[in-house]
């Protein structure tokens, strides 16, 4: 990398003595920089990865991280080991299916993407950080040097997701160095696409993006539907749960490979080809230049989107101005409502004890973020609610009810979390703010986590309702499950935020640490799930075993949620002391 | 130069900035004053071309902001309150990065002297992160004036600044703007920058309330001891309603005066200060 560097910084020096012939050159396209400024911008990339770099090593070897870097280092060898000795014997995957999959897998996945950015209403600006805005937007570049840059920061996390797919998919195909060019392309053109697509929403007026809803969410409908029609006609009523599941994964296979998802998947259709090439033939060549020739159309398509978004904004703004649809300082100070507010503080003063008037202040306040985000928290938790709620319609009735509470621990501990950040996890740039707060380790605690939990216990609550009203599966059974995901839920929670305290990370970060952490985070998941369920079945093999049949029920109900219980409270306490714990000179990651 | 006029900027449903209009000449200092939320630092994200107006003319450096906004950005320096910088470059990677991709012949060498003006060269290794509030907007002033741009803004600059470092500053916008550089310093530090400004533009709720000279703001308001009260006068709400007509009309001295320093404007290029300076 340093060879790198050097030889930027050389040329760098040569072209400024050249400066004046250069400038006087008239600008092929006034949109783009001439490859000085490009060397530039890589040279400050590299400069930022040697560093990322250097930071990454040093946090390996630092005790305070101890655990993680060893949990790192052996998810890595199970992972490549699992892809040398396990998976390299396992019977290859036909290629057609396999070419089908990869570029339909690509549309489906992009199809999420774009329901996401047609709901969101962030907007999105090419996805640069305060730094990059200011010292890079404020330099001579052009837009399309700010996308380019941009494209060239995602090259790093999107060449490890393909050394980690290429591990699982190297049994597959005949020539490996392909397949990691088919999938790095494809990869890094998803991402392209997606950043295309966010800023062309962007762009959209009012109406537009309501149009741009509406075809985007009945597109994502229809699909589902097919899917479910696919697993339909693939499983026998009355099957067991288990192979639903394994149907929905080959439904989806399916559903990827139907012509239209094909037709969409064009531009990845090189990428995909290349990856299961059997021969090497001119065409491999030609597939190989395709896929390639992916990257400079998806930049030219990306430079032409955000140059079309920055003129509809100016438009609407212009008309806006023009059309009187504005608000002035003084109209905003008319309408403020002080009365309304002073009125609920004093309300809220009033019915609170002196001793927990800090911890509800904060949870006054993640309300607030709660009702900003009403409609978007809605939809994340209807979503896991038909899906636990689906086993009802499968015929079963001695599993559903098993099915169910299954359906919503899993939910509670994958979807509930990404879903609800409103604690610690959002508040990383204001960790000064809070730790300045006259507020205790506990009473911060549990005001950041108090609205997260309950709005996951009425999720629990209203899905474990709807599927007793139907199954009436018995109030041993209600109760037992309810007690025990509710407490779950604040295992889940306690758990998350004590993760996210000792090992912090921003929002948007990417890159192998992340993923690493996504990963680990996801096994550890499951881990716990495996260790719940294995506690729990000895617990009642003991209970039954050991009691007389009229106590046995009671005490493993009673005993199964004073366990759990007594988890959430070991889960409360361990994020008490990660608050506690965190020191903001040294816990706090730059960005 | 920087001649604004009509400026207006919208956000979303909110006139952040309402029909400004001034005129600053090179070898010129405006302040920039009045309450929070009055629209200084829109107004200057326009002028440096950060953000895009909604309506208005603004021609900066001889460049017309809408139109050739890469050449004006060769040419302007915009320094923000409390700028952010890189978490992973250091104190001389900022500055080399600057120097590069402004193509400053000779960088290293001039920015090793404006670390040491401003007394940040022990910092040269040190990483963004460890820089205080302070030291992150030194370094900023640094980078801009690495390539000796003809404009510069300079957005809250003495905020968290020490005396010597304010002091060192204030000297080095004067110097700046004898050799021929307009600056444009937003402060609500009046005192402080009274003494090098040569005009004011106080603005209040987006609007422009005086624009002119600072011995002029004084005789506009005679009750007024000093500059402070004058500014007080003409952001309070009746001094501005008695005074609307007054101050918004067309002022003789509200257009560009004779500097004593005028003659040095000579030997500064079109587009940038003598090499000299920086």
């Amino acid at each position: 990398m340093n060879f790198v560097i050097r030889w930027l910084g050389r040329t760098a020096d040569a072209d400024t003595n050249d400066k004046v012939s250069a400038e006087s050159r008239p600008p092929l396209d006034p949109k783009w920089d001439s490859l000085y400024a490009h060397r530039q911008l890589g040279w400050l990339a590299l400069k930022r990865i040697g560093f990322r770099a250097k930071r990454f090593l040093k946090r390996l070897r630092s005790p305070r991280r101890l655990i993680a870097t060893s949990l790192v280092l052996l998810f890595f060898s199970f992972y490549v080991m699992n892809g040398i000795f396990i998976l390299s014997t396992r019977a290859a995957t036909d290629p057609l299916h396999l070419r089908l999959w990869l570029s339909g897998g690509m549309v489906l996945y992009m199809m999420y993407h774009v329901v996401k950015c047609a709901w969101s209403t962030a907007r999105v600006d090419l996805e640069l950080s305060d730094a990059e805005t200011f010292w890079l937007g404020n330099s001579p570049l052009c837009r399309s040097s700010l996308a380019v840059y941009h494209v060239g920061n995602l090259l790093l996390p999107a060449a490890l997701k393909t050394m980690m797919l290429s591990i699982l998919l190297a049994r597959d195909v005949r020539y490996p160095s392909l397949l990691v060019i088919g999938i790095f392309t494809s990869l890094v053109l998803l991402e392209m696409l997606r950043l295309t697509l966010g800023r062309m929403v962007s762009g959209m007026s009012h109406k537009q993006r309501g149009w741009f809803r509406l075809i985007t969410t009945c597109t994502a409908f229809a699909l589902t539907i097919q899917l479910l029609s696919c697993v339909h006609s693939s499983t026998p009523s009355g099957s067991p749960m288990w192979l639903y599941v394994i149907n929905s994964l080959q439904g989806l296979g399916e559903v990827a490979s139907t012509p239209m998802i094909q037709f969409l998947s064009t531009p990845w259709i090189a990428a995909a080809h290349l990856t299961v090439t059997e021969s090497l033939q001119p065409l491999t060549a030609l597939q190989l230049l395709a896929a390639l020739g992916m990257f400079p159309l998806s930049l030219m398509l990306l430079v032409k989107t955000d140059y079309w978004t920055l003129r509809q904004e100016q438009k609407r703004e212009v008309s806006r101005l023009s059309d009187g649809q504005y608000e002035t300082r003084e109209s905003q100070s008319q309408s403020y409502s002080g009365l309304q507010i002073n009125r609920l503080r004093s309300a809220i003063e009033y019915c609170t004890p002196e001793s927990a008037r800090d911890t509800l202040n904060l949870i006054y306040r993640q309300a607030i973020s709660v009702r900003h985000y009403r409609f978007k928290i809605a939809i994340s938790l209807l979503l896991p609610t038909m899906l636990c709620l689906s086993p009802l319609f499968m015929g079963r009735l001695t599993e559903q009810w098993f099915y169910v509470v299954s359906g919503i621990a899993l939910c509670t501990i994958l979807l509930a979390p990404p879903a609800l950040r409103i604690d610690f996890r959002r508040d990383l740039k204001r960790m000064m703010l809070l730790r300045s707060l006259p507020v205790g380790p506990f009473s911060m605690v549990i005001g950041q986590l108090t609205l997260p939990i309950v709005i996951t216990w009425a999720f629990q609550l209203i899905t474990l309702t709807i599927a007793a009203s139907v199954i009436h599966p018995g109030w041993d059974q209600l109760i037992l499950w309810t007690g025990m995901l509710f407490a779950f839920a604040v295992v889940t929670f306690t758990s998350e935020n004590a993760l996210f305290l000792a090992y912090p990370h921003h929002q948007q970060n990417e890159g192998i640490a992340m993923m690493l952490r996504t990963k680990l985070t996801f096994i550890g998941k499951g881990t716990v799930i495996a260790i719940f369920l294995c506690l729990l079945v000895l617990w009642a093999t003991l209970c039954r075993n050991l009691l007389p049949e009229p106590y046995a029920s009671a005490f493993y109900v009673s005993g199964s949620i004073t366990a759990t219980w007594l988890a959430a409270i070991l889960g409360l306490a361990a994020a008490t002391l990660c608050w506690r714990r965190f020191d903001i000179a040294i816990d706090t990651p730059p960005e | 130069m920087i001649e604004v006029n009509g400026l207006r900027k919208l956000y979303d449903s909110y006139l952040a900035v309402d029909s400004i209009s001034f005129s600053i000449g090179a070898g010129q200092i405006c302040g920039l004053i009045g309450p929070n939320g009055a629209g200084k630092t829109t107004t200057m994200r326009c002028i440096s071309g950060l953000i895009s107006a909604t309506s208005g003319s603004l021609k900066v450096a001889e460049c017309c902001v809408q139109s050739n906004l890469k050449t004006l950005k060769t040419r302007l320096a915009y320094v923000p309150d409390d700028p952010p910088l890189f978490d992973d470059l250091s104190v001389g990677e900022h500055m080399e990065f600057i120097g590069r991709l402004y193509r400053v012949p000779d960088h290293h060498k001039k920015a090793i002297n404006l670390l040491r003006q401003f007394e940040l060269l022990d910092k040269y290794n040190a990483g963004a992160t460890t820089l205080s509030r302070g030291m992150r907007q030194k370094l900023a002033v640094c980078c801009a004036y690495l390539y000796s741009p003809s404009v510069i803004l300079l957005d809250e600059p003495l905020t968290g600044l020490d005396p010597p470092a304010i002091r060192t500053l204030l000297e080095s916008v004067r110097v700046r703007a004898a050799a021929g550089a307009t600056i444009v310093i937003s402060s609500h530090l009046l005192a402080m920058i009274a003494p090098i400004c040569t005009h004011l533009l106080v603005m209040q709720n987006g609007r422009s309330q005086y624009f002119g000279d600072t011995e002029t703001l004084r005789t506009q308001f005679p009750d007024a001891e000093t500059l402070e009260d004058a500014y007080f006068a003409a952001t309070q709400n009746t001094a501005t309603q008695n005074t609307a007509t007054q101050l918004t009309a067309p002022q003789p001295n509200a257009t560009v005066l004779p500097q004593p320093d005028d003659q040095n404007s000579g030997a500064a290029t079109s587009h940038g200060v003598p090499e000299a300076i920086s």
